[in-house]
């Protein structure tokens, strides 16, 4: 889903930057404000797991295989979309200048979809969906839309730009990315989620042990 | 397969184009990408435009006595990307032409190619080749820290790069964690195209995987953090950086390769 250079002309790739560049202020405010600034470091590491983890293939079936993108996780721990908007903003610099994956001027392009989108939609899917569904359906099905959703807006910009005609393009990154994200974007998700729920209960912002009684491990630190 | 290490390898070699300022290598990359992606969709002239821009940054390569087998490996794995959407254009109608002329060649299943297509999708793959080739340049003779610290010197705010140098740090390492778990998995013969186990078993140790390697760098980011502490850290922390002084042959290699661009612009 990474858009390259060249892909959108480059007065609408100055406009999805303008678009982009408040959300990374807004998350590095956040990370500021709501993570007692010293805490910072912890998602420059993080980051760099991310990185890790979007380089693990999954099996999706009939001999294809996709990754994670990740942001929705993120947002789902840290309880709050901006964490996966400044966590996929880093991963998405690092990809961009070091791997020539995805582009410098479609960078704002890709930052908005991946990392806003996805991330805000994914884990506001979430939120709703918790309560009624219990929270690794919610995870699942958040991490889901996230995706699916982050691919739609690809679809639509590369439209815009004149790269890619309309309905073919939401056809096929819409089908692919349904498929794709279901395995693995969604279920990957939600089998991490509650396995960190297992081992460091303490790090995940919301309560997801199912038996409150159950003793929470002290956050080491 | 190329990996971070190759990078790092590549970018450590020592040559003129190595010992560059990283702000002159980074203005150089934007300002190349950003004529190249400006440059009109469909024009004459823009091939052979493209063509000698990526002849020049293939002279920087050779200076530079980057890997050349290496190099090429790195543009194959990123090209299948723009590839197909640039590959399939002649079958489209670009949407922002008026009236195209249909290519006189007759192919089945009634597909027909328009000569704007083949132009547009020719282009976009030129493009988009001379864009890849500037920035594996451009990583492949700067250090990602290095990188960073050009980043910082530009005027990017300290609190993002400090996450963005924290970050290339670990970037290793958890390359190194996932090569492990890797290993770790071919040992106990785990494929993930095994047909033999239930899929959704196969799913569960990836997703198992996953927050191990989520948990495990989180975890460093605290331990760092407090370690960071004793050192004391604060919020007035500085950064110290070598050598940021913009030398003759950093200006030199700038006004060269501007004025090259500059002809290929007017004289092509």
């Amino acid at each position: 889903m990474h858009i390259p250079d060249s892909f959108i002309p480059f007065d609408q790739a100055l406009i999805y930057w303008a678009l982009a560049l408040p959300f990374i202020i807004m998350s590095m405010k956040w990370a500021k404000n709501e993570l007692d600034e010293m805490k910072v470091p912890i998602l420059a590491a993080l980051a760099a797991g991310i990185f890790a983890i979007q380089a693990m293939n999954i099996p999706i079936g009939m001999g294809t295989s996709g990754h994670m993108v990740g942001a929705v996780l993120v947002a789902i721990v840290f309880g709050t979309p901006w964490a996966g908007v400044l966590v996929l903003t880093l991963v998405l610099l690092v990809q961009g200048f070091a791997f020539a994956d995805g582009g410098i001027t479609t960078m704002g392009a890709n930052i908005l979809n991946m990392g806003v989108i996805s991330g805000f939609i994914g884990y506001y899917t979430y939120v709703t969906l918790r309560k009624s569904t219990g929270t690794s359906i919610a995870a699942l099905v958040g991490a889901w839309l996230g995706l699916f959703t982050s691919a739609i807006a690809c679809a639509i910009q590369m439209w815009l730009a004149g790269t890619f005609p309309l309905v073919p393009g939401l056809m096929a990154m819409g089908t692919f990315h349904l498929i794709i994200g279901f395995v693995g974007e969604g279920l990957i998700t939600s089998v991490a989620i509650a396995a960190i729920a297992k081992s460091r209960p303490d790090l995940l912002e919301d309560d997801f042990t199912a038996r409150p009684d159950k003793h929470t491990k002290e956050a080491h630190a | 397969m190329v990996t971070l290490t190759d990078i790092e390898r590549e970018s450590y070699k020592n040559s003129p184009i190595h010992r560059l300022d990283p702000r002159i290598k980074l203005l150089f990359v934007l300002a190349v990408i950003i004529y190249v992606v400006s440059l009109p969709r469909i024009h004459e002239k823009n091939l052979v435009r493209l063509l000698a821009i990526e002849v020049y940054l293939l002279l920087l390569v050779l200076v530079a006595g980057l890997d050349l087998k290496y190099f090429i490996l790195r543009i194959l794995a990123i090209l299948p990307f723009g590839l197909g959407i640039a590959l399939i254009q002649p079958f489209l109608r670009p949407s922002f032409v008026e009236n195209y002329t249909p290519y006189p060649l007759d192919l089945p299943f009634g597909l027909s190619i328009t000569y704007e297509g083949l132009v547009f999708g020719s282009t976009l793959l030129a493009k988009f080749l001379v864009c890849i080739t500037a920035v594996i340049l451009l990583s492949s003779t700067t250090r990602l820290r290095d990188m960073v610290a050009a980043a910082d010197r530009i005027g990017i705010p300290g609190e993002f790069t400090l996450l963005l140098s924290m970050m290339v740090r670990y970037l290793f390492l958890f390359w190194a964690v996932l090569k492990r778990i890797r290993v770790a998995q071919e040992t106990r013969l785990f494929n993930i195209w095994n047909r033999g186990v239930p899929r959704k078993w196969i799913l569960k140790q990836i997703g198992h995987s996953v927050s191990s390697i989520f948990v495990r760098s989180y975890e460093q980011g605290e331990k760092t953090y407090i370690s960071m502490l004793c050192r004391g850290y604060g919020s007035g922390h500085e950064k110290a950086y070598y050598r940021a002084k913009i030398r003759a042959p950093d200006l030199l290699f700038l006004l060269l390769s501007t004025g090259i661009i500059a002809c290929i612009h007017i004289f092509v």
